[in-house]
């Protein structure tokens, strides 16, 4: 059982797309632009389930989407958001707010991005993620808030299974994810042991680490959103919160 | 659509890897503590409304009605009383926390004390052993209705200034013996059938903090926040322990403010008033019970609601609901005063026609002085200094008089557009604002005149150019009034849910802001006037018909208000009459 130690932060996207690095950056880097570029691809798809539910029809809502991004990343509209503090996820929407609300904004984005697919995006996924939402009684908002907690944890969840596929653990993982939640289920365990041919405590121990590896790897992800690592427990609360309706 | 087994969040399939995302965030929030063994949670949500019947004998046709994050609840008949009930079995890691059986004890104890017709009344609480699992219940009256979450959505301002004194009422009453409910949020509003506002889980959300914290579910050294984010008061996530019944306080704002602009109050937001047409005096309630400080918050829920009320009852009902939302809240009518005409305006009129009397005085003073200084006309004889006293006191009382006649007619546009229920009289107050640009306006024009005359030759006073002055001066005042007066009027209420992208909040606010542009605007115009008071008579002439025509047009409206007031009280009169005897129609059908 050698496990390689994950040093927290030091995989793929993980040290370049912080939003600290774009928040610090307070005139324009080229590291700071392609952070925030990352960033964007990685939450946008609850911007559009956002303007989904706010009425735009899926073209509307997909020239928007493109549109809003090109002229963040153009344009300096970071200037606009406050520099000290502010999680990107409240940055993305307010700002998204502000797009729409300025009719020229908009149309000009329309004209420019709006045949320009800058980003690639896959909107027909979005689309069918967002009629999946019970979205009947729930707002904007809160739409666009639960798609980013899902979104979220399925970059966490991805990223943790391209590790441990990489550490050649795929199975182990795959019957070992419910425990995600953290459910301790001694007779599972033994089951999974006996399948796999391993002992019981091998299992369990597997389970624990694999959960700490989720803390860590979730947590990281999040702390790449906020401001400050502080802000973390704010923000899974927030998720949390928006979630549980 | 998955329920989760643990915490009851309902997620959809697509959810990563079929586990519940709520469950999986909150391993994270764990990672810092010492992630003490969770007790499993098998108890309240594998109990089918089947098996609860049985282990229940006093009760029968059990269903399950709805889950939540404290337990699960089922709608049941008492068969002794013949009577529904509404069952909640706790959630069972609420339920297992050491010493749990007494603190559940004697809550259910205080929560039984509370004996008032807007709480959920707690009829009985036990425990039955399930599954080797000791559950915790209480049963209550059963609340045939919706909650307001439910019907968050449809309901109207005035819905709104309904159902939040009735709030208010229930939490005076639970204050006042001492029990704080600690998780105000819609869902726990139940509305029944007939419109009363009923409050469930008093004490709960403190059953449950105190299960949480003795759990060691300790969080950064502090106690484990209960309650609903978003509805919390600010001192209930940072000092849990310190919670007192003006966190209820913030929480009733919270509903509010997501009653009337159907969103919560995060970060700065935005004013009810600037989202929806509502009376602005509303603002200051809501922003009241969402002061962060609570020392600075309403201090009691009677507060809340006497400001509601004031509110409430010295606005006129402003347009007839769409629809009337199920479950129907029938609004209590209450016999509004009429509109008034703005004193402002009166005030600020009778300046106008003191100014116009003053002013040809000025004009008499000028034409004594002429006349002192020519020796052939002595037609007057006036000493020089009473001409003199006369002409300064005549010009001082006009200058006042136009310059207190825009000012207040400035002052008074606003203040009528905002309270279209309570006042009227725009259009008076349209042109004593206007008047005096109006008239600078007419000057030039008439200047311009004479001046033309006099290059032609002609005499000034001859009828034909008195009555080209007056075509040319009236339609253009006419045609600029009537184009202001179309951009002012209030056009009819946008409905509560017209918040779209397209429409800049800042436009409805925009007139507000402006009212000091407006001001300097005419400052600056009754300076330009003072130079010009040379056609005197003619605009003390045009003066006087405009404020003749305006206070024709007025009266007319006036008129026209009354009667429409009228019909409106005897329209939503039988409104009510009618909601009601359908909701007497469909209750003996509902009980098979």
């Amino acid at each position: 059982m050698k496990e390689k130690p994950h040093e927290p932060g030091g995989k793929d996207y993980f040290a370049t797309t912080r939003w600290t690095v774009v928040l610090a950056a307070g005139d324009r880097t080229p590291e700071a632009d392609q952070a925030l570029a990352q960033l964007c691809q990685l939450y946008w798809s609850p911007l559009y389930a956002f303007l989904r539910r706010k009425g735009h029809q899926p073209a509307e809502a997909e020239d928007i989407v493109q549109g809003f991004f090109v002229r963040l990343i153009e344009k300096s509209a970071l200037s606009a958001a406050d520099p000290h503090r502010g999680r990107f996820r409240s940055f993305l929407i307010s700002s998204l707010q502000n797009f729409v609300a300025n009719r020229r904004d908009f149309q000009q984005a329309h004209r420019r991005g709006g045949r320009v697919r800058t980003f690639n995006l896959d909107f027909q996924a979005a689309e069918k993620a967002y009629h999946r939402e019970p979205w009947s009684d729930l707002t904007p908002e809160k739409i666009f808030d639960r798609r980013w907690a899902l979104d979220l944890l399925n970059l966490v969840l991805t990223q943790l299974q391209r590790e441990q596929t990489k550490a050649g653990k795929s199975k182990l993982f795959e019957r070992l994810r419910p425990s995600l939640t953290g459910d301790e289920d001694g007779a599972g365990h033994a089951q999974i042991a006996a399948e796999l041919g391993l002992s019981v405590d091998a299992v369990k121990m597997a389970a624990s680490r694999l959960r700490k590896r989720y803390r860590e790897l979730l947590r990281q992800t999040i702390a790449d959103t906020v401001a400050s690592p502080e802000e973390v427990d704010d923000e899974l609360r927030d998720l949390i919160g928006a979630l549980s309706g | 659509m998955n329920t989760c087994p643990k915490c009851s969040t309902e997620f959809s399939s697509d959810t990563p890897g079929g586990l519940c995302p709520a469950c999986l965030l909150r391993q994270g929030m764990e990672a810092q503590t010492t992630a003490a063994a969770e007790p499993s949670d098998a108890t309240a949500q594998s109990i089918s409304p089947e098996q609860l019947a049985a282990l229940l004998p006093q009760f029968d046709q059990v269903e399950l009605i709805g889950r939540g994050g404290m337990g699960v609840v089922y709608k049941a008949r008492q068969k002794n009383l013949d009577r529904f009930v509404a069952i909640k079995v706790l959630s069972s890691r609420v339920a297992n926390a050491a010493g749990f059986a007494e603190r559940f004890a004697r809550e259910a104890r205080a929560m039984a004390r509370l004996n008032h017709p807007n709480i959920v009344a707690v009829h009985d609480f036990g425990s039955v052993t399930y599954d080797g699992h000791q559950a915790w219940y209480f049963t209550m009256e059963y609340v045939n209705g919706s909650n307001l979450r439910a019907v968050l959505t449809q309901v109207s301002s005035e819905q709104a200034l309904a159902i939040v004194p009735q709030i208010c009422e229930a939490l005076q009453y639970a204050h006042d013996i001492g029990i704080v409910h600690r998780d105000i949020k819609p869902e726990n509003i139940l509305i029944d059938k007939t419109g009363r506002v009923k409050i469930a889980d008093f004490g709960v959300a403190k059953l449950q903090q105190q299960a949480r914290s003795q759990a060691d579910y300790t969080l950064t050294g502090t106690d484990w926040v209960m309650g609903t984010p978003g509805y919390m008061a600010p001192e209930q996530m940072e000092r849990p322990t310190e919670v007192d019944h003006r966190a209820d306080l913030y929480s009733l704002g919270v509903v509010f403010y997501e009653m009337l602009t159907g969103q919560l109050p995060k970060g700065r937001f935005a004013l009810p008033s600037q989202k929806v047409h509502i009376d602005v005096r509303l603002d200051e309630v809501v922003l009241k019970a969402l002061e962060h400080d609570r020392e600075l918050r309403y201090q009691h829920a009677s507060e809340v609601r006497t400001s509601i009320e004031s509110v409430r009852d010295t606005a006129v009902k402003q347009t007839k609901d769409p629809v009337p939302i199920a479950p129907a809240i029938p609004v209590p009518l209450v016999n509004q005063p009429p509109p008034r005409l703005s004193r402002m305006t009166v005030i600020a009129a009778i300046c106008g026609v003191v100014g116009m009397l003053s002013a040809p005085l000025i004009l008499f003073a000028t034409l004594s002085i002429q006349n002192l200084n020519n020796p052939r006309a002595s037609l007057h004889e006036w000493e020089p200094h009473w001409a003199v006293a006369l002409f300064f006191a005549a010009s001082m009382i006009t200058g006042l008089a136009a310059a207190a006649m825009t000012l207040l007619g400035v002052i008074a546009v606003p203040r009528i557009r905002r309270s279209p229920e309570k006042l009227y009289g725009l259009r008076l107050a349209l042109l004593d604002a206007m008047l005096c640009p109006l008239l600078l306006l007419d000057a030039i024009i008439l200047e311009s005149l004479a001046s033309l005359a006099e290059l032609h030759q002609h005499d000034v006073f001859t009828p034909w150019v008195f009555i080209l002055a007056l075509v040319l001066t009236l339609p253009c005042d006419a045609v600029i009034y009537w184009l202001v007066w179309r951009k002012l009027r209030i056009t009819k209420t946008p409905s509560l849910r017209t918040l779209d992208f397209g429409k800049s909040p800042a436009k409805k606010t925009l007139f507000r802001s402006s009212d000091w542009w407006l001001l300097a605007l005419y400052l600056l115009a009754v300076l330009v006037a003072c130079l010009l008071v040379q056609a005197v008579p003619m605009l003390g002439a045009l003066m006087l018909l405009a404020i003749l025509l305006s206070a024709g047009l007025q009266l007319s409206s006036r008129w026209r208000k009354q009667v429409e007031h009228e019909r409106g009280l005897r329209a939503a009169s039988g409104d009510v009459a009618t909601s009601s005897s359908s909701t007497e129609e469909k209750k003996p059908a509902a009980p098979k």
